[in-house]
Formats: structure tokens, C-alpha cells, sequence
């Protein structure tokens, strides 16, 4: 018999049987997060599930650090948020997305006092589900793409976005249409 | 593993021995599409000279330790960390070999047996951070979090 290599060890454990639950606690879970839901958002969450972010969002420890070291500071800096997947997968006990959420920014963020601008924060999120609830989230939201809506570049012009002068990537997909 | 994960998956291989040519794994016109500081490329040539070359010329010795893969018809994904030296100077930080880590998550679709999309978060402040660099000058919403280990994102052992 030929031996063969070892394929998708990263993907070996998903149990298909379980994606459907999957899909439901995920898309209840967006509709709560559209709904404006903070205090019974554990509905969708485990008591002591793992919120990561990338750097500048965090790392929350639990339910209660995620409503309030995540869900009410963006409350209190942005207003009339609407948020859309843009793609969705599932994959037994996984899932992922990507997409933004629109919202003006109508209060302190990061420094900068309110404009009043409609602002896209463009989010990537990958779930565990356990037991009908979310078990860890990885998370990356683009929060330097929020304050360069808002005239500030973290990246002090370094940004990989301009490493040709005058190459049409330097422009945001918008401003070149 | 269907057909979606097995091209995304051969050409992370092709990526990993530096291969030349990477028209078998993209179509010509694919978007890659990325967090700001990362960018747009517009097409295979725009992606090798906006980012994989200059990717390369950054980071030596490179070690992508993807996580989690996920596929779901026509998409996958995946997120992990790229640990690698950093070789040339990186965003006006002077390089002098550290070894860092470069959290990343990939959405890819599929099409006609090549990537036409490509949708990435490359945590570029992240790695400024472990150079001693906070981009966001201490308004980071990290500052009431607990310390504990951080697999994903944060500062961490490279």
C-alpha cells in the first residue's frame, strides 16, 4: 500500500453532525449583537468563554469583561450600528465570518472626541461552539481602518497600503471605483 | 477535506518553498484584500510586489503556525501566526533580528480550481507592539482586561 502523507490535521476532529447547531447559535448570536443585547447576550456565550483580539481590541476573559470591556465602551463610541456578514462558513463545531458594522461615531474612540461620521469597522471572527453556546472567539477589527475614517494614520504613513507611490493599492477599494 | 482546502493548502506550500511562479494557486486578476496598513492588491503581479515580496524581505526564517482551518463550499479559512526574525527595518522600527509573531486570519474563495478572493487581517500593530511600539498610544481597549494568556493577537513569546 502507498503511504500517504497526513492531510488537514488542523480539520481532522470537525464533527459535521454538529454544524447545524453551529449555524444557529451564530446567527442568533449576530441578530442579538444587531439587536443592541448586552445584559442577556450570555444567551449566546458561555460564562467563561475566551473573546481574542488582535492588538488595540483585547483579550476578554469571561462574559462580563466581553459586555464590559468590549460591548459597552463600542457602545459608548459608536451609535446607529448596524452589522453584516459579508461571508459566513460552518464546519462542524466552527465557524467563521467577515464583514463590517456601519455606525456613527458618536462618542470618544481612541483619542478622538465625536465627529458625527458614518464610519465601516470591518471585523474577521472565527467560533468554537460547545454545548449550544460559544466557547473561544477569535477576533481582528480593524481599528486602525476606524481612526484613518477619522484622519489619523497609526501607521504613520508605513503602511504597506503605499509601497509604490502613486500605485493604485494605495487607494481604498471605494475611492478607486 | 474537499477541493477548496486542498488548492488553499498546496499553495501555502508553494508559498513556503518561495515559488516563483504562483499562477496555478491565483488567478491572474484575484483580489487580496486586507486590514489597513496591509492594503489592496489588485492581481497576482500587484500581490508579489506590494506584499509577498516585501513580506519576505521583513521577515526571515519563516514559521506559519496556522491553527484552524475551516471549509464550507467554496470558502475556507484559517487564522495562526506567522513566527519569524524580523530582518529589514519595519515601519520605521530598526531591525535587528527579533523574533516576533504576525497573527493572521485568511478567507479564500474558489474558483474554477484557482483562488479568486482572498480576504486577510494581517496584525501589523501587533507586531509594532512587541517592537515596543503602540500605534494606538494607550487607548487600547486592553486596559481593564485581566492579564492572562493571550493565544491570539496579543504580545506573546515568538
Amino acid at each position: 500500500m502507498i503511504e500517504r502523507p497526513e492531510q488537514a490535521a488542523l480539520t481532522r476532529d470537525a464533527d459535521l453532525s454538529r454544524t447545524k447547531d453551529t449555524r444557529g447559535v451564530i446567527e442568533g448570536m449576530v441578530d442579538g449583537l444587531n439587536d443592541h443585547r448586552i445584559d442577556d447576550i450570555g444567551e449566546f456565550f458561555h460564562d467563561d468563554f475566551r473573546w481574542m483580539g488582535n492588538f488595540g481590541c483585547g483579550t476578554k476573559h469571561g462574559l462580563r469583561e466581553f459586555q464590559e470591556n468590549w460591548q459597552r465602551p463600542f457602545q459608548a463610541a459608536f451609535s446607529d450600528k448596524v452589522c453584516i456578514d459579508e461571508a459566513r462558513l460552518f464546519m462542524g463545531e466552527w465557524a467563521a465570518a467577515f464583514g463590517r458594522q456601519e455606525a456613527t461615531h458618536s462618542g470618544h474612540f481612541m483619542g478622538v472626541a465625536p465627529t458625527g461620521r458614518r464610519v465601516t469597522i470591518r471585523y474577521m471572527d472565527f467560533w468554537r461552539v460547545e454545548d449550544g453556546k460559544i466557547a473561544d472567539n477569535w477576533v481582528m477589527v480593524d481599528f486602525p481602518d476606524v481612526l484613518r475614517q477619522l484622519g489619523h494614520d497609526v501607521f504613520g504613513g508605513h503602511g504597506w497600503d503605499r509601497k509604490d507611490p502613486g500605485d493604485p493599492a494605495s487607494l481604498s477599494k471605494k475611492e478607486k471605483e | 477535506m474537499g477541493d477548496t482546502l486542498r488548492i488553499v493548502q498546496d499553495m501555502e506550500e508553494a508559498l513556503g518553498r518561495s515559488e516563483a511562479d504562483l499562477s496555478p494557486w491565483f488567478h491572474e486578476d484575484f483580489v487580496w484584500e486586507a486590514n489597513y496598513g496591509s492594503g489592496i492588491k489588485y492581481g497576482l503581479d500587484e500581490f508579489n510586489r506590494n506584499w509577498w515580496d516585501p513580506f519576505r524581505e521583513h521577515f526571515g526564517e519563516m514559521d506559519f503556525r496556522t491553527e484552524r482551518y475551516l471549509e464550507d463550499g467554496d470558502w475556507a479559512a484559517c487564522y495562526g501566526a506567522c513566527h519569524a526574525a524580523l530582518i529589514a527595518d519595519f515601519m520605521g522600527v530598526r531591525a535587528t533580528g527579533q523574533r516576533i509573531r504576525i497573527p493572521y486570519i485568511d478567507f479564500w474563495r474558489v474558483k474554477d480550481g484557482r483562488i479568486a478572493e482572498n480576504r486577510v487581517s494581517v496584525d501589523f500593530a501587533a507586531v509594532l507592539a512587541q517592537l515596543g511600539h503602540d500605534v494606538f498610544d494607550g487607548h487600547g481597549w486592553d486596559q481593564n482586561d485581566q492579564e492572562g494568556p493571550a493565544p491570539f493577537g496579543r504580545e506573546g513569546k515568538a
